[in-house]
């Protein structure tokens, strides 16, 4: 009798911490195991058929997207003897892990992520950065009395963990203010005056006035923190191993983003046939014109789109590490990004 | 009639626990064996999966602000759990004086349970604001419902001879129901109480995601969202073992309360 009762408290006092920590391994380890051997990279070009690629967003279809979508619908891909299927992402994209585990072959991200990626340890590299400018802002009510990043004190800034928060920490601009999350929507914004929201230029700004409610934005790259954006990666592996596919993939992309900032009517077509978020037609006409200054700033010649300079990454990187959010050790500039495929 | 587990000698215990404490570091030295095993074999990178020594030096990096976030966390999971349970063994009580209001209530008491947490913490921030209290609400919100059912069952379980005893004694329903059917409901609480205990953490760490440093403090739900959009899988995961160590915490210190200023009604269940 006293060995059940010492069995049943053994089980009951020791079990559940262990079966908590086991399943976070086993999970971690068995999603893995399928991925690795589920999709071999495509290896060569296999002449007339269209080789298969996959391409990560980091966020659901949208303006920032557009040559991507551009490129696919005008048929530059199919061109280039690809057949590009572009996977939608979400809220916290896994882009990294997904080009690590080989099941996408390029994906977008932010240069700022590249950073963060490669601070982990992650051979991921930049190989065209199609927004020069970044879109990131501070939307803001017109009538609540903020015209300038100063006068944010005393106010609710909804926002997500991000570098670009701790570069307006260091900057002494978030003091006063209360940081809470930010849940993707303008309601916060249009119900109180006195909630000021993260955005990105060319979009959230047309939801608030949809919403019958009048915006300024606070270009956060008027403060010096402006990392490239719509930035395309893949894998160090990949362009050691298949610099080809590397090399089509993103001239490809190229051509497309000239073709979409020139008439973005066939992008768009494919962007809300792809979006399921309440994509309007629209909004996407805002961002399209929103992304054209961002893209080509200080009447950047066509032709330049989505160039990248060793001088913008040293900028980010020493500002990062100013942030103490890496480590200058382990990550140097000319490791994230290479522009071998865009001369 | 005494219970085995009194007769055991000290002795004896020291030696039950010495065993019980012998399987849980093997299982941990099979786990973290098994954790290494898999970094080695898939060649994962430290941004899927960081090894036990990264994310021992991630915790060692940031001990400051995961010694905070257990704080803040641990004490919002146990001002929640407090709340839950003066709540539920309150409901539980009335519940237990009316068949009619128990049938009319419960429903909402199961509702409680059902509710998605995650979509409704949006609304409770609307409502109550970025601040600890809100994170407390959710707390209780999710710890209520064993605390309630447990004690609700227990205050029901009928103990005909020891009620018809207290009743030829001329007990009133008062004196029975504090005399007899709580002190009986004791075991019931504790256990609802221990399994309230690990979902409080979960409770306040799911808050937090939602209220973030709006609340002055960061818990440990906002240190994992912050570690999160900063890519630190490794400190992450350390953030999630401080949360079950915080879980551990709650669940010890229910089980040690049960053991010794409770022993006399909780005996059989330990």
């Amino acid at each position: 009798m006293a060995c059940y009762k010492l069995r049943l408290h053994l089980m009951h006092r020791s079990f559940t911490p262990v079966m908590l920590f086991a399943a976070l391994v086993l999970g971690c380890g068995r999603s893995s195991q399928n991925d690795s051997t589920a999709h071999p990279l495509p290896t060569s070009d296999s002449g007339e058929e269209l080789l298969p690629v996959v391409a990560q967003l980091n966020w659901y279809p949208e303006a920032e997207h557009g040559g991507l979508f551009q490129a696919r619908a005008d048929g530059t891909f199919a061109a280039s003897g690809l057949d590009v299927e572009i996977r939608s992402g979400g809220n916290a994209a896994p882009v990294a892990p997904e080009l690590l585990l080989g099941r996408c072959q390029f994906a977008i991200t932010n240069a700022d992520d590249v950073v963060l990626f490669r601070n982990q340890g992650a051979d991921i590299v930049a190989v065209l950065a199609a927004v020069q400018d970044h879109p990131r802002c501070i939307l803001v009510r017109a009538d609540s009395g903020v015209n300038s990043f100063e006068d944010l004190a005393g106010k609710t800034l909804q926002c997500g963990a991000r570098p670009f928060v701790e570069f307006m920490r260091s900057k002494g601009l978030l003091n006063d203010v209360r940081e809470v999350p930010y849940h993707n929507s303008v309601a916060a914004l249009v119900n109180d005056k006195d909630v000021v929201i993260q955005a990105y230029s060319f979009s959230e700004p047309l939801l608030a006035q949809q919403q019958g409610v009048e915006v300024r934005t606070l270009m956060v790259s008027d403060l010096g923190w402006n990392p490239y954006s719509s930035v395309l990666i893949t894998s160090g592996d990949l362009i050691r191993s298949n610099p080809d596919l590397v090399e089509r993939f993103v001239r490809a992309t190229r051509l497309g983003w000239q073709n979409y900032l020139t008439d973005p009517t066939l992008g768009n077509q494919q962007i809300l046939a792809a979006n399921r978020h309440g994509m309007t037609p629209e909004a996407l006409q805002f961002g399209g014109d929103g992304l054209q200054k961002l893209a080509m700033p200080n009447d950047m010649p066509i032709e330049q789109v989505g160039s990248m300079s060793y001088q913008r990454w040293q900028t980010l990187l020493q500002q990062m590490t100013d942030l103490k959010i890496i480590d200058p050790e382990k990550v140097k500039a000319s490791d994230c990004f290479t522009t071998r495929f865009l001369q | 009639m005494t219970s085995p587990i009194i007769m055991l000698s000290y002795r004896n215990r020291i030696a039950h626990y010495f065993v019980q404490s012998l399987f849980v570091v093997a299982v941990a030295i099979v786990v973290i064996c098994l954790w290494v095993a898999i970094i080695w074999k898939f060649e994962l990178p430290p941004i899927l999966l960081p090894s036990p020594l990264q994310v021992l030096a991630a915790a060692r990096r940031e001990y400051v602000a995961l010694g905070l976030g257990i704080w803040s966390t641990g004490i919002a999971a146990i001002v929640g759990l407090a709340w839950s349970i003066a709540l539920g063994a309150t409901l539980a009580i009335i519940f237990s004086q009316s068949r009619l209001i128990r049938r009319a209530f419960f429903p909402y008491v199961i509702f409680l349970q059902t509710v998605p947490i995650v979509a409704i913490a949006p609304l409770l921030i609307t409502w109550s604001g970025y601040q600890f209290r809100t994170v407390v609400i959710v707390t209780v919100i999710i710890c209520l419902f064993p605390i309630v059912s447990n004690v609700t069952a227990g205050l029901m379980t009928i103990h005909s001879e020891l009620d018809d005893l207290l009743r030829l004694y001329g007990a009133g329903r008062i004196k029975r129901l504090t005399k007899l059917r709580i002190p009986l409901a004791v075991p019931y609480l504790v256990l609802g109480t221990r399994i309230s205990s690990g979902l409080a953490v979960i409770g306040a760490i799911v808050a937090e995601f939602f209220v973030g440093n709006g609340a002055d403090y960061a818990g440990l739900g906002t240190l994992m969202t912050r570690w999160q959009g900063m890519q630190r899988t490794d400190a992450l995961i350390a953030a999630v073992f401080a949360s079950t160590l915080v879980g551990l915490l709650l669940f010890g210190t229910v089980q040690f309360i049960s053991a010794t200023v409770l022993r006399r009604w909780t005996r059989f269940i330990n």
